[in-house]
């Protein structure tokens, strides 16, 4: 039963990860193998300190809107009725579906006080331009911000569906004890849906630590706002794809993929997430 | 719980309403873009930058942006469109059949390998596509699949997101004791599956099935990797070839195609037409499909 | 397998019907969306070459091809260049894609293109690796009824533009922008700062020099313009800037030839009878202006090709052709195919006086000869270290030569000293 998955898992999963650790061994235009050369080349980019900074910037902020906004906003649309709760969790969802393209010049006029539907809350702030709002929201809150428009709507639906997995025998119970809809909402429902919490948590952090479409994307809206090497993963996509040194770029994304698959399983094992019950 | 709220105490009076303040100002935090983007498609070009944002254009600026659109290169939008139907509805059909039946062992028997299986597909989710461009081509290559739908079809139904639902959905969902009693009535692991499993899966195939759908639709860097002729590009990666070589997001790529800023907006808005359709019909079955009483205990 | 068989034979008859007849030479080219229609009209006017055309986004290109190279299949022959750093960063030993046609193209076609350009498919160490299909040097565009209202001349020095711009902020109106990178890098390049220029005779050292006199005269001068609000503190292609030209708000505006045509008229929807041209600006000590520019593409070969005669001829023919470029987007490289596209702007009421063209067409000559494309993205160096502070221009000269130095090395250059 497991063999169609274990097929694709090994093909498409295993087999480039693997690949891409060998490369990283390599001279990638000689085909010799030169040890730790390439990691000893990426380790001296000048814009490694800098960029390793934004991106915890970025995470630590990321990961705080996600988890408080999600989690809070998934427990109160589950109380709500049913229709209600469907048009909301339905436009929370949508601007998640927006390609990217549109996403670039959508964000080129939010972020304009001229013309953004936001203006008026920019105004109030006293920020005059585009450059100020940028500046002083900074890239970490500006990145965070268009990661969780496009991510956080998804994950409201699948932590909507976990908690609509959830007996309705157990809530009447704790209901009958004379729990309210907060007490339930915390007490009960929360705990129930901890795998999919745990989840979202890993894959947000892991993602966001590999962030790189937001300052591609935002390069687009203009040269003035272009940082191409704004975060870790850009700086690996760099030498592959403009300077063409697959090696140091495969040495540079193993060691993101490492410190990713460290803290994904630190958080997995702690938790006891594969246990089964 | 309608009939209970006349009974409201003080407190849950207060805490209802600062949960509607929440959603409300949620609901305009998310709706906002939907709503400016809706009111753009009518705006061109001059006017989405000299006019506030939420002005109203006319029915004649949609028209000439859709006619722009609809005549570049021969429609050839339309044949994104049909190739991006393709490979969504292959690549969602065999994603299910690999999905399903994997995250139901994963979560409901111990063997082996199976903290591994989950480990590696964990990995899998986290891999940045810096690491697997590369690999991935020369792999297709070696197969002579890339510049092909099944090469296409094959590389998105590879969706670890959908094992994790599902071993999430099995593992917490479905009790325990219904699959002691049928092992015990002897039917195979397989039968278990398709029997006892499946029918009480319609919540998790609707979520599956979107998510995996979301995913294939939207696909940029599969299709950019795997693709290098027209005829077969997806909807992302055409759109993002006519947007980005015609001045409609730089400005300072000079072009005689009337493909601007308007015609990327109203393409935007095409893509996410169908998402909409199928996120409302699956919500309907995440919804319909609870479990009601079946819990374990 | 019975039809397949029978297309075989099918097949196999026709050609051998046709041996007499040469097959045409098939070429796989990439290309941007502008530039389908000319490798159409290139395919119909050739019958021994057919073209098979992918388009492919600018930005994509470098990283499609990477990806190409490393397995050697579905490399295209050819492929249209509209970001010049293409040009550096498909000519090293880890991405060496570009062939050198120094001897593949005669001199007289090299000659038959306007002064200065060629130059940024000139390596440092000599070869030509590319053709260049469209010039995009800076020019002096003005807001003629606004000059004559407030009884000015079109200023012909940097200096006097400063003047001019004194003037237009009492008035309340605007001469350009102040933003990084590209409006404010031309004024600093005219100056005579080098953002790292390719030393002669080597194609990987450069030259970066932010400490000239004249460099720092043109960084001082940006910062009293940006300082009393004749260079607008919006970037040209932000609202607040397209308000403020639509609201007639312009005066002047330092920008690249297709500006006129691709941003003025149709962004700005500059009405008829306002916008002209002067030539590009200098400053008062210079023999003559140094003009930098903003875009213009290239055609450029694959080194291994199987057909190199014909990626050749497809080049040439691309970026000379009369019939084609005369009526091409922009300006014309090709100084022959430009005088017939002079067509376009000389003859149309829009300009307020039809000497447009001839502008462009003098300013060639003043196009900066190290002006192209680097392995690395200059201009972000730029939007960089202007975006972290908000220091004045000249305070940020040591800064933008740090930043540019420390790109260059990880791209494996050497810095000059």
């Amino acid at each position: 039963m497991l063999s169609p998955y274990l097929a694709l898992l090994l093909f498409f999963g295993m087999a480039p990860v693997l690949y891409a650790l060998g490369l990283s061994f390599m001279d990638t235009i000689d085909w010799v193998f030169w040890g730790f050369t390439n990691y000893q080349f990426v380790l001296q980019d000048f814009r490694l300190i800098e960029s390793i900074t934004n991106v915890f910037q970025y995470v630590a902020i990321w990961l705080t809107m996600m988890l408080v906004g999600i989690g809070a906003l998934s427990l109160m649309l589950d109380a709500l009725p049913d229709r209600s709760a469907t048009v909301l969790r339905t436009s929370f969802f949508l601007p998640g579906a927006i390609t990217s393209s549109a996403i670039v010049i959508l964000w080129l006029f939010l972020l304009d006080p001229a013309v953004s539907p936001y203006g008026s809350l920019f105004e109030a702030l006293g920020w005059e331009n585009r450059q100020q709002v940028v500046s002083h929201m900074g890239y970490p809150m500006v990145f965070s911000l268009m990661a969780y428009l496009a991510y956080s709507g998804g994950w409201i639906v699948v932590i909507g569906g976990a908690l609509k997995g959830i007996s309705t025998e157990v809530i009447e119970a704790s209901r009958v004890d004379g729990a309210n809809q907060f007490q339930i909402a915390i007490r009960i429902k929360l705990p129930m849906v901890w795998r999919s919490l745990a989840l979202m948590a890993i894959l947000s952090f892991a993602n966001g630590i590999q962030m790189f479409v937001e300052p591609q994307l935002m390069a687009l809206a203009g040269r003035q706002y272009s940082r191409p090497d704004w975060s870790v993963n850009q700086l690996a996509f760099q030498y592959a794809f403009n300077l063409g040194d697959f090696g140091a770029s495969a040495a540079m994304s193993t060691m993101l993929l490492a410190a990713a698959i460290f803290i994904s399983l630190c958080v997995v094992f702690g938790t006891r997430f594969y246990k089964m019950d | 719980m309608n009939a209970g709220r006349r009974h409201l105490t003080w407190n849950a009076r207060v805490g209802w309403t600062a949960v509607w303040l929440c959603l409300i100002f949620a609901f305009f935090f998310y709706a906002t873009p939907i709503v400016w983007l809706l009111l753009a498609a009518f705006r061109d070009e001059p006017m989405l930058f000299s006019s506030g944002p939420f002005s109203l254009g006319s029915i004649e600026m949609f028209r000439a942006t859709l006619h722009n659109l609809t005549t570049y290169n021969d429609f050839q939008i339309g044949r994104w469109a049909l190739n991006s139907a393709i490979y969504t509805i292959g690549g969602v059909s065999l994603s299910l059949v690999a999905v399903l039946p994997a995250g139901f062992v994963l979560a409901t028997y111990e063997f082996t390998f199976r903290k591994a299986i989950l480990v590696l597909t964990l990995v899998a989710m986290i891999t940045p596509n810096t690491v697997v461009a590369l690999p991935i081509f020369l792999q297709m290559q070696a197969f002579g699949l890339n510049n092909s739908y099944l090469g296409m079809i094959i590389a998105t139904a590879f969706f670890p997101f959908g094992v994790y639902l599902a071993y999430i959905y099995y593992a917490t969902s479905l009790p325990g004791g219904l699959i002691d009693s049928a092992l015990i009535d002897g039917a195979s692991r397989f039968q278990v599956f398709t029997r006892v499993a499946l029918p009480l899966s319609k919540p998790l195939i609707a979520l599956v099935a979107f998510f995996s759908f979301l995913a294939n639709w939207s696909n940029y860097f599969l299709a950019f990797v795997l693709l290098t002729k027209d005829e077969l590009y997806s909807l992302p990666i055409g759109l993002a070839v006519l947007v980005s070589s015609s001045g409609a997001l730089g400005n300072d790529v000079a072009s005689d195609i009337p493909i601007n800023k308007p015609e990327a907006i109203v393409a935007a808005l095409l893509v996410i037409a169908p998402v909409l359709l199928l996120f409302l019909i699956s919500q309907k079955y995440v919804r319909s499909g609870t479990l009601s009483g079946a819990e374990k205990g | 397998m019975k039809l397949r068989s029978l297309m075989i034979t099918a097949a196999t008859a026709v050609l051998a019907a046709g041996v007499a007849k040469a097959e045409p030479v098939k070429l796989t080219v990439w290309s941007d969306t502008a530039r389908i229609e000319p490798f159409k009209a290139f395919d119909a006017a050739h019958d021994n070459i057919e073209l098979e055309i992918v388009t492919v986004a600018p930005p994509d290109q470098t990283a499609k091809l990477q990806l190409a190279m490393r397995s050697g299949d579905d490399v295209p022959d050819a492929i249209f260049m509209a970001e010049l750093q293409q040009i550096a960063q498909l000519s090293t030993r880890r991405s060496n894609y570009l062939m050198d046609i120094s001897d593949k193209i005669d001199q007289s076609v090299v000659d038959s293109f306007l002064p200065n350009a060629l130059s940024p498919c000139q390596s440092g160490d000599g070869r030509l690796l590319c053709l260049r299909n469209d010039l995009a040097h800076f020019i002096a565009w003005y807001n003629k009824p606004k000059f004559d209202e407030l009884g000015l001349s079109v200023p012909t020095t940097w200096e006097e533009f400063e003047e001019i711009g004194k003037l237009a902020a009492e008035n309340g109106l605007i001469v350009g922008s102040g933003t990084q990178p590209t409006p404010v890098l031309n004024m600093l390049i005219a100056g005579g700062c080098e953002p790292g220029f390719l030393v002669e005779g080597s194609d990987d050292t450069i030259r970066v020099d932010f400490t000239s006199e004249g460099c720092i005269a043109a960084a001082a001068m940006v910062d009293r313009m940006r300082e009393n609000g004749s260079l607008s503190p919006h970037g040209p292609f932000e609202p607040s800037f397209v308000t403020d030209v639509q609201e007639g708000k312009l005066l002047m505006f330092n920008g690249p030839t297709w500006f006129g045509e691709h941003v003025m008229r149709p962004l700005y929807k500059m009405d008829a009878g306002i916008l002209a041209a002067s030539e590009s600006l200098k400053w008062k000590g210079q023999a003559q202006p140094q003009a930098w520019s903003w875009g213009g593409g290239v055609f450029g070969g694959y080194r291994d090709t199987e057909h190199p005669d014909e990626v050749v001829e497809l080049i040439r023919w691309m970026t000379t052709d009369t019939g084609l470029q005369g009526r091409a987007t922009t300006m014309p490289a090709h100084a022959e195919s430009s005088s017939v596209w002079r067509d376009r702007v000389a003859n149309d009421p829009w300009y307020a006086q039809n000497d447009v063209y001839d502008k462009m067409e003098t300013s060639a000559q003043y196009g900066h000869p190290s002006y192209g494309g680097y392995r690395f993205d200059i201009m972000a160096a730029f939007s960089k270290i202007d975006g972290a502070s908000n220091a004045s221009i000249v305070d940020k000269l040591p800064d933008y030569a740090a930043e540019i130095e420390n790109s260059a090395k990880v791209a494996g250059y050497k810095i000059a000293n």
